[in-house]
């Protein structure tokens, strides 16, 4: 499959497409891991799906859909990055020994808010995550949301849905203090 | 409206233009409402991120089985696989047939059964599933494997320098009952030394006729004829002191076998002799008008035996002596 099939499937949302670009790239990710994580605190299972999260996200919201390089320069490029990004987080240094330079991605570049979004996640968990979905992304109304959930009714799924926004708004706001510190 | 329900309604795409524009205004312009803004956009990224890391944990345990897109109808890696697959099946029915001295009619079936079976288990490891679909489409495959694979003994055969005919060079005769597989059958090969063998008798009877210088050689076959010996004096009279000659021949008369002679021309009768071969008699009186000095007088006749096809002539000489 080419860059451009994979770009046009992910962007129509095709599970199919979505599967086969999840298996096609894990030599990349996982070269990266282990070569710029001597200490192997950074899992590649994980690893992978956030950078995986990150492109597949970028394609669907329209911030990637032309590339001037290969996808594969691009993913290695975040796999870098988004490394880089969590080994700083554990206060350890980066060893410079043998590292190459990094291609340019001509792509867009991780922001900031993407590297924070990663962290909130773990405030995520479901059902509140399944419900926010629900209600952003899948624009169901409240009364879709409870058939689907199985609430009671309209008002109890929109409770419940204030109470996930609101924890997961405190953590946000607590997230975002502690880096501007 | 709060301004966090402003917020979420342009997440939601609810807002009309007028609120749209409203909402920009404040963003450029209000610092407090940008921070309310900014925490909401990161909960709503954490969200899109949410739903695809749940999409990416089920790709890893649940296999999606859905139509992959494919622009390209045979890609690199899929003739890859495909000359591969045949090359494995070839392999194994060539293989098949040493170790189990299985004949050539068989052999085929073992192909089309490897080819089959394997594209359909293939298919099936690769998706983690197994569907009347998948397994249409391993069916198919393995046909195309198939094909492939006689291809690919037919270049081996080939390379090989066995002499092969345009017009048994067959991939998949179903239809007809010759196998194929190999492509020189043992049928085949049995025919090719047939006709080896008969060019060759023929070669030897066109040497022996020609060594005998007897004309076309006659085929008699098993059935023998009648023999006499036949004595030819060189003379019947002998002067005292004089060398008597005479030649010395096996004659036949072949049984069932239908043959005319005559003299001149002239069609005689023919009586079969004690031993049974007929044989035709020379009568006629002996008359000249002009001798030599030595008072004789040479003269000759034809004789021609016609059998089958073939005619056999000889000019018999004689003396005629001047009466005294």
């Amino acid at each position: 499959m080419s860059d451009e099939e994979y770009l046009e499937g992910i962007r129509n949302d095709n599970p199919a497409v979505q599967k086969a670009f999840y298996e096609s790239y894990q030599d990349i990710v996982k070269g990266v891991v282990y070569k710029y994580d001597s200490s192997g605190e950074i899992g590649f299972e994980d690893h992978y799906q956030d950078v995986m999260v990150i492109v597949c996200t970028k394609i669907k919201s329209g911030a990637l859909t032309v590339l001037t390089a290969k996808l594969s320069t691009y993913l290695h490029s975040v796999a870098y990055n988004l490394l880089l990004y969590k080994i700083r987080k554990t206060g350890k240094t980066v060893p410079l020994d043998g590292v190459e330079s990094i291609p340019e991605s001509d792509g867009p570049d991780i922001d900031h808010l993407e590297m924070l979004a990663l962290e909130l996640l773990h405030d995520l968990g479901p059902p509140c995550n399944e419900i926010m979905i629900d209600w952003y992304l899948n624009q169901l109304d409240y009364e879709q949301i409870a058939e689907k959930h199985k609430y009671k009714n309209a008002n109890t799924a929109k409770k419940k849905k204030g109470d996930c926004l609101s924890r997961v708004r405190v953590a946000a706001e607590q997230l975002l203090k502690s880096k501007e510190m | 409206m709060d301004d966090l329900e402003f917020i979420e309604k342009y997440f939601r795409n609810e807002l009309t233009p007028e609120e749209h524009a409203r909402f920009h205004k404040r963003l450029s312009g209000d610092a407090e409402f940008k921070q309310k803004f900014d925490a909401e956009s990161l909960v709503h990224k954490a969200i899109q991120f949410s739903r695809e890391k749940e999409r990416m944990k089920s790709y890893a345990v649940n296999p999606v089985t859905v139509k992959a897109v494919h622009t390209q109808w045979l890609d690199k890696r899929t003739l890859i696989s495909l000359g591969a697959t045949a090359l494995a099946v070839w392999i194994f029915s060539t293989f098949s047939s040493s170790v189990t001295s299985l004949s050539p009619e068989y052999i085929k079936w073992v192909g089309m059964v490897a080819a089959v079976a394997g594209s359909i288990v293939v298919l099936a490891l690769r998706n983690r599933t197994m569907s009347i679909t998948l397994a249409v489409t391993g069916l198919f495959n393995g046909f195309l494997v198939f094909v492939l694979a006689s291809g690919i003994d037919s270049i081996n055969h080939g390379a090989e320098g066995t002499p092969m005919e345009t017009s048994k060079a067959y991939l998949i005769p179903f239809t007809g009952d010759k196998p194929w597989w190999p492509t020189q059958s043992l049928e085949d090969s049995l025919e090719a030394n047939r006709k080896q063998m008969q060019e060759l008798r023929s070669n030897i009877r066109a040497l022996v006729a020609s060594r005998l210088n007897a004309g076309p050689y006659l085929n008699f076959g098993s059935a023998a004829g009648k023999f006499t010996p036949v004595v030819v004096p060189r003379s019947s009279t002998v002067s005292s002191g004089a060398t008597y000659e005479a030649d010395v021949f096996l004659a036949m008369s072949p049984e069932g076998q239908k043959f005319e002679m005559s003299v001149d021309g002239k069609p005689i009768s023919m009586e079969p002799d004690p031993s049974g071969v007929l044989k035709g008699s020379v009568s006629f009186t002996a008359t000249a008008n002009q001798f030599d000095q030595t008072g004789t007088v040479r003269k000759k006749f034809l004789v021609a035996i016609k059998l089958r096809d073939s005619t056999y002539t000889k000019v018999v000489e004689y003396t005629i002596v001047k009466p005294r």
